[in-house]
């Protein structure tokens, strides 16, 4: 308690006992009464004032340390510049969201970051330097020449130390939990970077540059290459605070997977570059790997997002992992791979070996086909496991360039693997958080779709333990993204005409798409999917142009890769996920034409296809392990399961009004299994859409608001599903 | 099914929506609008909200992008109404008649068949799927602010012999008893 607590405690006493004393005559209680009021107003004011100087003295410090920012943006500035004010300062003191970007292809942001190139040093904002300028990148910002940013050599470990290469603030920013440990995130002041000098020769092992800087010792040769690898930054972001704002509800159907939004006013967030990928082709065909930085840089940033809480119970994670076996398979996979990525990069083998090292593992434990965790675990114990694995390994690199991964590393890791006993438990977890990733992209590209931002503009947080998805502007200070998202979120209140007439609505400029809305089309099945299933599997055949350009396509393939496409369909639908990772299904050695073909075929949609919701880059975990942290076949097991209480199978009026009057939304779900049936089936639904539509229920009307079909769950017949909803 | 103000502009949504998924499944998806007076209004967010992985409505705003759209895909749009011409020597306000000639402008544009009757008065709208008529035009007002009312026949076996009484008559009244609208229709001089 502090000293006026104590002091207003005492008066208090004090007036207790006056109150209850006879002997104090009336004038000199008033007078005390009196008194103890002034006092106690004066301690109130001075707390009040205490309060006040602190605020000033926090804002004292803010100014300070913007000045401070200020005197270092000048102090990076080469001598014979002519600083503007506007562009240069105000950035730097100016607080959020107020900072305005010298032109429209300017980025915007608060934190400068110096780049020297060859001895001329550039001011760079921090959000641009990090996304396009880290250690390792190649750019043509300066000149015509390519520039890249000193990284140094990684090829032992794929661990690039970046700390004498670069000017690194001596405090760290904050700290990130990676793996299993807490490494401390340090913000770049100044980023080195030099002309890269011709010819370019990459080696074909670990895509290390020629340029006197990354030079690998490598004995596989050094070839040349006509086009710069693409190198792309691995970001790890973490909240560090929030301040919340308005929170809204969706509407149904949307309501069932999403239980509450909240706009952040603020939120700050660190941003850490743990390492990069980069991708070149090397001798025809694309090669991939993934450099850690050693520390990871990174800065903090303030701006805007949206919080969005998922339902997502244990309930639906049982059923489901009960229920679908070949999702089962999966989730193994995923973990495996998750596990592999870990191990591998604590005993320091590259990640370019992941692929095939996971390939050899599929094919020394038979994860192609649907097997459980107890089967799985019992293979991974075997005491032959390594020695399958190593040789399985070795067929996969029959098919790629270089040479087979370091012995003893490789032995490492298998050994850790085999430590590895995958439960009941690990496997829910595992799914739990496969769906809220999964989810997180499906919002983050409904956010860029609502607000008409770029998916940079944006970016995405999971937390884990609320269940929560946090889409947030990737820039400090804000760019509008999340803010018209949340605006747009979802069709408040009812149709109705007299009130239309009445409301602001008509006067809108555009009917902007909602949030909600463009989050729930995304959830649906995925027309290439569809088309992939039909092409392959399927013995009804929609007659849906966008479903029949697609098969169009497809059969165009069929001429070139009429091998491929026989073998894929002879190993099923549940395998289509496994044999698409490494070469391991592959079986023609001496045709590596014929084995990427396969390759090409076997990464068909089933599983997370590139169209719906990967979003390569912008992923957190990174594009090389995006396909092991998100599914789409769980994610229709999501929206199944959450629109079965809504779906009604059987083609009645009675039942589709009972569902509508109980939800205010109705699915009629049909599935066709005979194309000489279809047109009898789509009559009947026809019929009974039109005899529903319009229809007064409640003081509401019937309206048809959505058509999607989907396949079976063999797919080998299509399901025609038409939505009701009362406006 | 009665039709009033408050459902009309539902179900003239709905059933163009179902004409849409019709033309993308390549089958002969057709729309009749009959309406002395026509000219553009915003569908209510409400009605235009759909979700579908193999039609296209997003970027519905106004009913002529609706009508539009079932033209891109593939549909027949047959329009009657009267000539901005015949409309400039009543007493009709210029400024709806500019309204007309810009939604008239909008769909000749695109290739809807848009034909002219000087005596027009009927209101009908016939699709493939069911036919609408009442006291309604093709108008913001007609569809929300007036009292209207009318009736919807579903193209279903229990009202098919009222819509194709419909249907007959809106294909006779388009093909053998108006004229094509011109270029010289839309060219009024409106002081």
């Amino acid at each position: 308690m502090n000293i006026v607590e104590e002091l207003k405690k005492c008066i208090e006493e004090l007036l207790n006992k006056i109150r209850f004393d006879r002997n104090i005559s009336f004038e000199i209680y008033k007078e005390i009464m009196a008194a103890s009021d002034e006092l106690l107003g004066t301690l109130n004011n001075l707390e009040k004032t205490k309060q006040i100087d602190e605020q000033q003295i926090k804002r004292l410090y803010e100014n300070a340390k913007s000045l401070l920012q200020m005197i270092e943006t000048v102090k990076r500035m080469r001598q014979d510049a002519k600083p503007s004010y506007i562009d240069d300062f105000i950035p730097s003191i100016a607080s959020p969201p107020f900072t305005m970007p010298k032109s429209l292809f300017e980025p915007q942001g608060t934190e400068q970051i110096a780049v020297e190139v060859s001895g001329r040093v550039y001011s760079e904002k921090a959000e641009l330097a990090l996304a396009l300028l880290f250690p390792g990148s190649i750019t043509y910002r300066y000149g015509r020449t390519p520039v890249k940013v000193y990284c140094g050599r990684w090829f032992q470990s794929s661990r690039a130390r970046i700390s004498s290469l670069h000017e690194l603030d001596p405090e760290p920013q904050f700290e990130l939990r990676e793996g299993n440990r807490t490494v401390k995130v340090y913000k770049p002041l100044t980023l080195r970077a030099f002309r890269l000098p011709r010819p370019h020769l990459i080696c074909v092992e670990c895509l290390s540059l020629s340029d006197g800087d990354e030079n690998c010792g490598h004995s596989t040769p050094k070839i040349p290459i006509r086009r710069l690898p693409s190198n792309y930054p691995i970001i790890r972001k973490l909240e560090l605070s929030r301040t919340e704002e308005e929170k809204k509800d969706v509407q149904m159907p949307m309501s069932l997977i999403i239980s509450e939004v909240t706009f952040l006013k603020e939120i700050e967030v660190g941003i850490a570059l743990i390492g990069f990928e980069r991708t070149a082709s090397v001798r025809g065909g694309p090669r991939q790997i993934r450099v850690t930085y050693d520390p990871p840089i990174g800065v903090k940033i303030k701006t805007a997002g949206i919080s969005l809480k998922v339902r997502l119970n244990d309930d639906f994670i049982k059923a489901v992992l009960d229920s679908n076996r070949i999702l089962r398979r999966d989730v193994i996979l995923q973990l495996l791979a998750n596990e592999l990525a870990d191990i591998m990069s604590d005993v320091g083998l590259p990640s370019y070996y992941h692929e095939p090292l996971l390939s050899a593992i599929i094919s020394a434990i038979g994860l192609d086909e649907v097997v459980d965790e107890e089967t799985v675990t019992s293979r991974l114990h075997d005491s032959s496991f390594v020695n399958r694995v190593i040789g399985a390994l070795n067929t996969e690199f029959m098919f790629r360039e270089g040479a087979v991964p370091d012995a003893q590393l490789t032995q490492r890791v298998l050994e850790s693997l085999q430590s590895l006993t995958i439960t009941e438990n690990e496997l829910r977890v595992r799914l739990y958080r496969t769906i809220l990733h999964s989810l997180a992209h499906v919002f983050l590209l409904a956010t860029a779709i609502t607000s008409g931002s770029q998916l940079d503009d944006i970016d995405y947080l999971v937390n884990e333990d609320e269940a929560e998805i946090v889409i947030f502007d990737a820039v400090s200070g804000g760019n509008g993204s999340s803010k018209t998202a949340f605006e747009f979120l979802s069709e408040e209140g009812k149709f109705d005409v007299e009130t239309y007439w009445q409301s602001e609505e008509k006067e809108e400029i555009y009917r902007p798409k909602n949030f909600d809305e463009t989050a729930f089309e995304l959830l649906l099945p995925c027309i290439n999917s569809i088309a992939d299933r039909i092409f392959l599997f399927g013995k009804v055949e929609p007659s849906e142009n966008e479903i029949k350009r697609k098969l169009k396509e497809l059969r165009i393939k069929e001429g070139t890769h009429q091998m491929a496409i026989r073998r894929i369909i002879e190993y099923g639908v549940s395998r289509l996920f496994p044999i698409g990772i490494g070469y391991h299904a592959v079986d023609y050695s001496d045709n590596p034409r014929e084995a990427e073909r396969f390759k090409e075929m076997a990464t068909i949609c089933l599983h997370g296809c590139p169209e719906c919701i990967s979003i390569g880059r912008k992923c957190n975990s990174g594009s090389f392990y995006e396909k092991y942290n998100i599914s789409k076949l769980a994610l229709d097991e999501l929206i199944n399961y959450n629109l079965k209480k809504l779906t009604v199978t059987s083609l009645s009026m009675d039942e589709i009004l009972r569902v509508l009057r109980e939800y205010g939304v109705a699915i009629l779900t049909a599935p066709c299994m005979n194309e000489k049936l279809r047109e009898e089936l789509l009559t009947r639904i026809n019929s009974l859409v039109l005899q529903l539509v319009g229809r007064e229920i409640d003081g509401k009307h019937v309206k048809l608001s959505g058509h999607w079909i989907g396949t079976t769950p063999n797919f080998e017949g299509v399901i025609y599903n038409y939505m009701f909803q009362l406006v | 099914m009665h039709v009033t103000e408050r459902n009309i502009s539902l179900i003239d949504v709905d059933l163009l929506i179902s004409e849409c998924i019709l033309a993308n499944r390549g089958k002969p998806a057709f729309a009749y609008f009959i309406s002395p007076f026509i000219s553009d209004f915003k569908i209510p967010t409400p009605l235009a909200k759909f979700a579908s992985n193999v039609i296209n409505i997003s970027d519905i705003e106004n009913f002529s992008d609706l009508i539009i759209l079932l033209a891109q895909y593939g549909g027949k749009v047959y329009i009657v109404t009267r000539s901005p011409l015949d409309l400039i020597n009543t007493t009709i306000s210029r400024a709806f008649i500019r309204k007309q000639i810009r939604m008239l402008s909008k769909l000749y544009k695109k290739e809807c068949e848009i034909r002219v009757n000087p005596r027009l008065h009927a209101k009908v709208t016939v699709t493939s799927q069911g036919a609408v008529s009442g006291s309604f035009n093709l108008t913001e007002s007609g569809r929300f602010f007036n009292i209207e009312e009318g009736q919807f026949f579903p193209n279903v076996a229990e009202f098919r012999e009222y819509y194709l009484q419909k249907l007959d008559w809106a294909r006779d009244l388009f093909e053998n008893r108006s004229r094509p609208l011109n270029e010289d229709d839309l060219n009024v001089n409106i002081i």
